[in-house]
């Protein structure tokens, strides 16, 4: 084990991954090599006759795809916790005696505990996601079931890595809720719509086998073209790919709860005072139901003083989408729809286009929105007083949530805030040492709570910004204090020295672990 | 002399931020099982804080289950409390 | 002799005494008075439980700058005595009496404190007292009730109950309303107390909110009584003072001290007399201004 730049203790060498680097700053790491390249075949004219690619069975396609034990498959998580995708394929693969398996979707929901048998079984012996949810996190974390730790990876980190061949995908089975028989495809027609399939993009392009997967084959060709039919091996037709409840509401609605609002309150004083709210800023809104108020209230400021934005990045909601149509901003770069309003958008607003996870968050892509953007919303299970953030285990240190987009953004995005309520379920968001890092705290600039906002104290500007506004700041440790006359200071987590997970950076060094909890 | 619990009482709700406290009589002891939704981090605390109630009441035998939703040590002493005096009437 | 008060009661929100959760949050929003309540929010069966939240409260948590109230029980509830002998050991800034009907009502209430303040080892009139007018016979005793208690600080209106006692609907417009509302207004002012007026329940609406709390200022009101947290900030924005308001009286002020460094024995502002009260006033109107969460928002508008 080493120290890395942020303190954390991480191991230089594990079995089955081979040597690993700690992390050493923001952009401390250069990139070496070259373009990963999936092999050159000709088409496989399988099936149905010479030259087609439509096969009509998952089973068909497994085969078809060459894939054997020992191999790594990957998927996208477009279809959210109503996918149906990852379990009806695994499934199969053990129906064919097929293990020693690598899984490395961009991210896995609830309904992925059904795999636990699976990785009980060694039909699934390794993982690598941004993130990990429910019943499966809670094995995952608790028992020592893969061959070697989970790797959790950012969106831009996932990207990266595959780009560079680091993460060499053997098949890729790529959901779409419309498809041609050649293999084009997209998120946006169809009863299992997902809007844009940013993650599945870098999948395709860098897959060694390509199968795309719908249920629902339109007339050639699928218009429009997300995935093209030149990346793609097979095309499978099943009954479904996901549920349409389970992937997304109609609408994202903006928060009511009063607390909430009193923070986005409070961020938009800051965004005012901070001088990145001006004439072209770029937004990035996050999911979070303060982050989604904050728009709504710069759309009101907006309105009454005529300035207008520029991009919008990220993921798109119906809100966002709205405000691109009423002129608010000028476009959406988008990598995931979190609502059908958004999936409309897509279709039919020309300022509103797909674009692939490398071009959002790729640390090594030759420019990437997240080292564009002006203003991005960032969320935290914890935050520590040197202004690390967690957003991957809960307090009690179990995995539940995502690396995701947080720590590509806060690399190169202008005016970083976090919003959190102060307490969470009776934990101070504040603590002495977060449990994990995802994100190094040189990456924050603020950290705005309904009972305080403390900027981070390598953001002098910043602070006497928000001073002059009238805007009271404390240290962050002044939040920590209150919080902890709050609630009292939990004791500490009971963790073994076993690792479950290791969090790799978005440029492949690995900033943190997660321990086995007892 | 201590204070006799001469019934079962409880006080609170599930509520988040909120704990239900079930008071029943006990033979000797003061029996006290916390089963929280938040993990084990404050269990310690809580134990002493309802030690610290019951002691404030003179209560010296009892059998205390808390249910914890989350909250924080002021809840949980105002409703054992409660509950307490309930059980004391 | 009456009571001035300094502070500033433009929202008082209720909080219902029984619930953790709120009670935990109500400072954040910075309403100027919490009042925690025991009476109306809270089941018969859970007034214990609630009285002893309250109390662990008022031990434990720090309010910040807020005014903390707590409205005890009816004085001819099975809860009242109990309500105020729990709660004064903790100090609470005020107790609200619901249901006043006469100064002997508050006089009941000021001599049990009296006591209960006598056992604690506390200053006689350390807490104070919020008399709310709910009747038609509270509003005829309005005058007598405001000058009944060197504790009174304010006094409430409530609607509900009022438009029951005269047999009569609330209507939006509020006319059933006017002379109850002006009676409180006219009894507290004169009496040098703070009158608030009563709660708004349509929370979704913030326009008719702002308009009620607008009339509200217009009748003579300190204040609104807030059920909602969202309620606040808009209370807090129809009291702000206008610009033309707020510079006409920091003219006064200024009139006022340099008159006085003169010696000189009549004050005159824009040729017009200026005496104490209306001095008072506009040291009230700067205060709320800069009360206001930030100075700019008033000069810019």
């Amino acid at each position: 084990m080493v120290t890395n730049k942020v303190g954390r203790s991480v191991p230089s060498f594990i079995e089955n991954l081979g040597e690993l680097k700690p992390y050493a700053g923001v952009f401390a790491t250069p990139p070496t090599g070259a373009h990963y390249a999936p092999p050159i075949r000709r088409h496989l004219g399988i099936g149905m006759g010479a030259g087609k690619k439509f096969l009509a069975s998952l089973r068909e396609a497994i085969l078809a795809s060459g894939l054997k034990s020992g191999m790594t498959i990957s998927f996208h998580h477009h279809f959210r916790n109503g996918d149906m995708l990852v379990n009806m394929v695994v499934d199969e693969i053990a129906a064919l005696g097929i293990k020693d398996l690598t899984l490395a979707p961009s991210s896995l929901q609830n309904i992925h505990q059904a795999l636990i048998p699976h990785i009980r079984s060694g039909v699934i012996t390794a993982i690598t996601t941004s993130g990990l949810r429910g019943e499966l996190a809670e094995v995952l974390t608790r028992e020592s079931l893969l061959k070697s730790p989970v790797v959790i990876r950012s969106h831009g980190g996932r990207a990266r890595a595959i780009e560079a061949g680091e993460l060499k995908i053997d098949v890729a089975f790529l959901g779409a809720s419309s498809a041609d028989v050649y293999g084009n495809m997209n998120g946006i027609h169809g009863p299992a719509a997902c809007g844009s399939l940013g993650y599945a993009m870098v999948d395709a392009q860098y897959a060694d086998f390509v199968v795309g997967i719908t249920d629902n084959i339109v007339p050639y060709p699928a218009l429009p073209i997300s995935i093209p039919q030149t990346q793609v091996d097979l095309v499978v037709k099943v009954d479904k790919v996901g549920d349409p409840k389970g992937i997304m509401t109609g609408a994202t609605r903006i928060t009511r709860d009063p607390l909430e609002l009193h923070i986005a309150a409070q961020a938009m004083r800051v965004i005012e005072a901070s001088g990145y709210f001006r004439e072209g800023f770029s937004f990035q809104a996050g999911t979070g139901g303060a982050s989604l108020a904050v728009a709504k209230l710069l759309k009101e400021s907006m309105a009454e003083t005529g300035l207008r934005g520029g991009f919008c990045t990220g993921g798109s909601t119906g809100y966002i989408c709205e405000m691109l149509q009423e002129g608010y901003f000028s476009a959406i770069l988008d990598t995931q729809c979190f609502d059908l309003a958004a999936v409309e958008s897509l279709r039919t607003n020309p300022r509103h286009v797909e674009m692939s996870a490398s071009y959002y968050a790729n640390i090594h892509a030759k420019a990437c929105t997240a080292h564009i953007t002006d203003i991005m919303m960032l969320a935290a299970t914890e935050i520590d007083t040197a202004f690390n953030v967690n957003v991957l285990t809960g307090s009690d240190g179990i995995m539940m949530g995502a690396s995701g987009g947080h720590s590509d953004t806060a690399a190169g995005t202008k005016l970083r805030l976090v919003t959190a309520p102060l307490i969470r379920g009776r934990f101070p968001i504040v603590v002495d040492s977060v449990h994990t890092v995802i994100t190094p705290g040189e990456c924050i600039d603020v950290l705005v709570t309904e009972r305080g906002i403390a900027v981070n104290p390598a953001q002098k500007t910043l602070k006497e910004q928000l001073n002059d506004f009238g805007i009271e700041t404390v240290s962050i440790e002044e939040l920590q204090w209150r919080a902890e006359k709050l609630t009292g200071k939990p004791e500490p987590l009971a963790q073994s020295e076993e690792l479950v997970a290791l969090v790799e950076y978005r440029d492949g060094t690995l900033i943190d672990v997660v321990r086995r909890i007892l | 002399m201590s204070t006799l619990i001469k019934r079962c009482a409880q006080a609170g709700s599930f509520e988040s931020g909120d704990v239900l406290v079930h008071v029943a009589p006990s033979p000797e002891k003061l029996a006290i099982y916390i089963k929280s939704k938040v993990g084990p981090r404050f269990s310690s605390s809580m134990q002493e804080s309802v030690r610290a109630v019951a002691a404030e009441l003179g209560v010296t035998a009892a059998s205390l289950e808390v249910v914890d939703s989350g909250a924080l040590d002021f809840v949980l002493r105002a409703r054992v409390a409660t509950a307490l005096r309930r059980a004391i009437e | 002799m009456t009571y001035m008060s300094n502070r500033l009661r433009r929202s008082m929100l209720f909080v219902p005494g029984n619930n953790p959760a709120l009670i935990i949050d109500a400072p954040v929003f910075t309403p100027d008075s919490i009042i925690l309540d025991l009476e109306d929010a809270v089941a018969v069966d859970q007034k214990d439980a609630a009285r002893e939240l309250v109390v662990s409260a008022l031990k434990t948590l720090d309010f910040g700058v807020c005014e903390v109230c707590v409205r005890i029980n009816g004085r001819h509830t099975p809860f009242f005595a109990a309500d105020v002998s729990a709660l004064v050991p903790v100090k609470p800034h005020a107790l609200r009496l619901a249901m006043v009907e006469s100064a002997e009502d508050v006089a009941c209430l000021d001599e049990l404190l009296g006591r209960c303040e006598a056992d604690a080892g506390l200053p006689v009139g350390t807490v104070k007292i919020m008399a709310s007018i709910e009747t038609a016979k509270g509003v005829m005793n309005a005058s007598t009730i405001a000058l009944s208690s060197p504790r009174l600080v304010a006094m409430s209106f409530g609607a509900e109950d009022f438009t029951n006692s005269i047999q009569s609907e609330r209507t939006p417009g509020g006319h059933e309303l006017l002379y109850a509302r002006t009676a409180v207004v006219l009894a507290a002012r004169a009496a040098g107390i703070d009158p608030i007026d009563t709660v708004f329940t349509l929370v979704e609406d913030d326009a008719a909110f702002k308009a009620d709390v607008r009339a509200a200022k217009q009748l003579g009101f300190a204040g609104k009584s807030c059920v909602h947290p969202r309620q606040i900030a808009l209370a807090h924005e129809v009291f702000l003072p206008t610009p033309e308001e707020l510079s006409k009286a920091e003219r006064v002020l200024a009139a006022y001290t340099e008159a006085l460094e003169r010696g000189a024995g009549v004050v005159a502002v824009e040729g017009r007399m200026v005496d104490g009260p209306i001095v008072a006033r506009a040291q009230r109107v700067v205060d709320i201004a800069n009360a206001s969460k930030s100075l700019r928002e008033v000069r810019a508008r």
